[in-house]
């Protein structure tokens, strides 16, 4: 045991150890990527960003981690206020990621970028028939609107940059009108949302968009066919843009390997990396060139909603309370 | 002063194993007070937020989902068990066994081959919206994951109704049957007026284990979207509101006693329905037209219960058959046969110190703690889940040493919390074991010089190697298949063949849930002879 952490210790040299919330295959080709790169081997924990926040918290100074990854900015965020992040220097990071996208303290930079769009069905929505996310409060969507549960991370993201850019007022307003317009009880992920609107159950779909990426470009058949039957839309392009999320990464607080971790980090951002996700997860790249996969070329530019960016972690205790004043389950 | 000193050498005999019977005693407790302690401190402002806005829903949720898995169970059980144990007929040896089937078919596993077919309703949906309306439409929405989650749930609990009617119905009635039908009572009226009501306690009790196991049930509800209070304290738990986690586990705890209560009460009345003459039920003879149709009813819950989601998994293995086959699997299962076997080891090595020993002195410590530890069983999972969660991290941040220990990194909650829960399974067939040895014989081995330990090592042992395999063979599979628990207390990258069954299914992937599907049935049908002998026995 005690000869087992003495050849622990000597290896952490070679060691970087991920706490992560992402489980994509494309996370580990980039991990492999690296390690073939950079000789350093890249260890992973997969969990709720929740669960490794806490794990974070109990282990204190004794923690291995060096990286902690979010799909959530407001989990970021308030990982670095409770003093779980370092701030990391890098120009390589701040040349590669949008000002407003990141910590302005430099405690975390984006690497994907994910917006929450509206899928709708091609022969039931005319085009023009739908433009904002305040139009799916509106009376005529009724038992027309799919969305997943609100204890989705995704779902409260989005209401609190409601909260953010409308008001708590008019949130609830709209989220009351959405949730009296869903064609049935929150259930399942984003992909089987836009199967059922495929399939008929309902007209529009509150979905991440690369979820839409990954049916088109299925190994099965039918997820295929039932991608085809749908259109995207990225919401509010006249206003304040679309609602985007980011995946994102710091470097933990009490992590030995920061040089190590720095250089994770950029490589996250570099254009081969932003290449594999944009062409196999379908998310888009820090930089929102769109050219270097087909797939988001289709779907087209669209603008991201950044002043309400950086409000979402602020806002998201609000946007969980007026999910269950309004009874979204 | 000689008496006295008996008195100090009776006291200390077996000490070690008195403290230890104590400690497993305190293990059960343990949750309980830590749920209760924290419950009754301040109140956090999301505890006030979720009584405005979530209680109400949790707790008519958790009553209608009860209510409505238990009638389906009674209705499932009480005339599957009057048929088998009131009519002979061809192939009756055959549905005895089959009925027990359900048994070994875990909901949540079941819940995978329905889930899907929950997607495979939207045109019947689209048609209900043109032809009746909006309304209807979105009524039907709300109410169809109602039907599978309360069907599938029923449809497979409903053998603990089956089993504990049928014993009361082949013996305790007999006399009384047997005169009515002397009288010239009908078949149903038989049932009707003097069967049903005689089966009482029976039902009872039959129907408490279904309340406790629906009431348990996280897997099935949150796959059908359904809100009742076992996913309410994991959803609080999840966020960290622990005293809303831990008062929400007191409301299930609150339900749970008042059914328990209300079973105490009806066992009780028990004796009122006794025969005194004894003997069998005669059996009548149907003829072959009756004989089809109570093997409809009979076979019915089967189909749903167990049939149907083996035949849609064995599909699934079937077309996934060459790729990759368990490859991805067994690293989880053995977790899950590394996880139950230590927890047999645990499990029976308190039960023997609970039973053994307690019989060997005739020790009135242990014998309390066993009663104790019956008590586990009866807890709800949920609160077993967040009260060994909250000590565990307890014990993490205030004993030096014990940090290893903490939830994300080790499986010393789970085991602790599955010691909690299923010790009762273990002492039961133990206790019923030790009960068929008679004084005699261990006072015989003492009299030829054996000590209290050494008569019960060589005597008693072998004697019971039957019920200690039965105890053993139940404990695996219980805690083999276990969910709840394992859900929130394993660690991290941890997962066991039921978790993966449930993400799979959880994440739409229900053709790969259906291989660890099928090696969890399996494996739960070896469980079903000890399960069956057991309850046969416990119900002499």
């Amino acid at each position: 045991m005690y000869l087992a952490l003495c050849f622990g210790q000597v290896a952490v040299a070679e060691e970087l150890h991920v706490y992560s919330h992402r489980h994509y295959e494309a996370d580990q080709q980039v991990n492999r990527l690296f390690t073939e790169k950079t000789g350093i081997e890249v260890k992973v924990v997969n969990a709720q960003v929740d669960q490794l926040m806490e794990r974070l918290r109990s282990e204190g100074e004794a923690s291995p981690a060096d990286i902690l990854i979010a799909v959530d900015a407001g989990r970021l965020q308030r990982a670095a206020e409770e003093g779980l992040l370092q701030a990391v220097e890098s120009e390589i990071l701040k040349a590669a990621t949008p000002e407003k996208l990141r910590s302005s303290e430099g405690y975390w930079y984006p690497f994907t970028l994910r917006a929450r769009a509206l899928v709708v069905a091609k022969e039931r929505v005319k085009s023009g028939e739908l433009m904002d996310y305040e139009d799916l409060a509106k009376p005529e969507w009724r038992g027309r609107v799919l969305s997943r549960s609100s204890t989705s991370g995704y779902s409260q993201a989005l209401l609190a940059s409601i909260v953010a850019a409308k008001g708590e007022k008019a949130a609830m307003t709209w989220a009351r009108g959405v949730e009296g317009n869903l064609a049935r009880p929150p259930q399942g992920g984003d992909r089987d949302q836009i199967k059922a609107v495929a399939e008929g159950l309902a007209d529009v779909a509150i979905t991440n968009s690369y979820y839409l990426g990954l049916l088109l470009n299925s190994s099965d058949p039918k997820e295929r066919a039932a991608g085809k039957k749908v259109r995207m839309i990225f919401p509010n392009a006249a206003g304040r843009g679309t609602h985007t999320n980011v995946s994102c990464a710091g470097v933990a607080k009490h992590s030995e390997n920061v040089d190590a971790a720095k250089k994770y980090l950029e490589f996250l951002v570099s254009d081969e990396v932003q290449k594999i996700y944009a062409t196999s997860s379908f998310e888009h790249p820090v930089s929102m060139d769109i050219s270097i996969s087909k797939q988001l070329e289709e779907w087209g530019e669209f603008k991201v909603d950044e002043e309400t960016f950086q409000e979402i972690g602020k806002y998201t205790p609000t946007a969980i309370r007026i999910f269950d004043k309004v009874g979204w389950k | 002063m000689i008496r006295g000193f008996d008195k100090v050498r009776d006291l200390l005999a077996g000490f070690p194993f008195k403290l230890l019977a104590l400690i497993f005693a305190m293990a059960v407790l343990v949750p309980l007070g830590v749920v209760f302690i924290r419950a009754f401190g301040p109140a956090t402002e999301a505890w006030a937020a979720v009584v405005e806005y979530r209680l109400s829903g949790y707790v008519w949720q958790t009553l209608l989902l009860v209510s409505l898995v238990t009638v389906i169970a009674l209705v499932a059980g009480i005339p599957t068990a009057w048929i088998i144990s009131a009519y002979d007929f061809r192939g009756r040896a055959v549905l005895d066994w089959v009925l027990l089937l359900p048994l070994a078919m875990p909901a949540f596993v079941a819940a995978a081959a329905y889930v899907d077919l929950l997607g495979k309703l939207t045109p019947f949906y689209i048609w209900v919206r043109q032809e009746w309306g909006i309304d209807a439409f979105l009524r039907l929405q709300v109410i169809v994951p109602w039907v599978f989650a309360t069907g599938i749930l029923g449809m497979t609990l409903f053998p603990y109704v089956y089993l504990s009617c049928r014993a009361i119905f082949a013996r305790q009635s007999a006399a009384a049957i047997d005169a009515a039908r002397l009288l010239g009572e009908s078949g149903a009226g038989v049932f009707f007026r003097i069967a049903l009501p005689m089966a009482r306690p029976a039902i009872v009790a039959g129907g408490s284990l279904v309340v406790m196991e629906s009431m348990n049930d996280y897997g099935v509800v949150s796959l059908f979207g359904l809100v009742p209070l076992t996913p309410g304290v994991f959803r609080a738990w999840g966020e960290g509101e622990v005293v809303v986690a831990m008062r929400l586990a007191l409301f299930l705890m609150f339900f749970l006693t008042v059914v328990l209560t209300i079973e105490r009460w009806q066992r009780g009345n028990r004796v009122f329905g006794e025969s005194s003459g004894g003997g069998r039920l005669m059996r009548v003879q149907l003829g072959w037209k009756k004989t089809l149709a109570v093997w409809g009813v009979c076979i019915s819950p089967v189909i749903f219960g167990f049939f149907l989601p083996v035949w849609r998994l064995l599909g699934w293995c079937w077309d996934a058959r060459g790729a990759g086959w368990f490859a991805g699997h067994w690293e989880a299962a053995w977790n899950s046969f590394s996880l139950a076997g230590g927890s047999v080891v645990l499990l029976l090595g308190g039960a023997l110190v609970l039973v053994a020993v307690q019989r060997a002195y005739g020790s009135r410590v242990i014998l309390v703690a066993q009663k104790i530890c019956l008590l586990g069983y009866g807890l709800p999972s949920a609160l077993i889940a967040v009260g060994v969660g909250a000590f565990v991290v307890f014990l993490a941040r205030n004993v030096p040493g014990a940090a290893v220990l903490v939830l994300s990194t080790s499986v010393f909650g789970l085991m602790l919390a599955y010691f909690v829960r299923f010790l009762a399974v273990a002492i039961q067939p133990l206790a019923a074991g030790f009960d068929q040895v008679t004084d005699d014989l261990r006072e015989a081995a003492r009299l030829l010089g054996s000590s209290r330990l050494g008569s019960m090592w060589r005597v008693d042992l072998p004697l019971v190697r039957p019920a200690l395999l039965a105890g053993a063979t139940l404990c695996f599979v219980d805690a083999f298949k276990e969910l709840t628990l394992t859900l929130v207390l394993r660690p991290f990258d941890f997962e066991t063949l039921a978790t993966r069954i449930y993400r799979f299914t959880d994440e739409g992937r229900v053709a790969e849930a259906a291989l660890p599907g099928m090696a969890l049935v399996t494996l739960c049908l070896a469980g079903l002879f000890p399960l069956s002998a057991l309850m046969k026995r416990l119900e002499r």
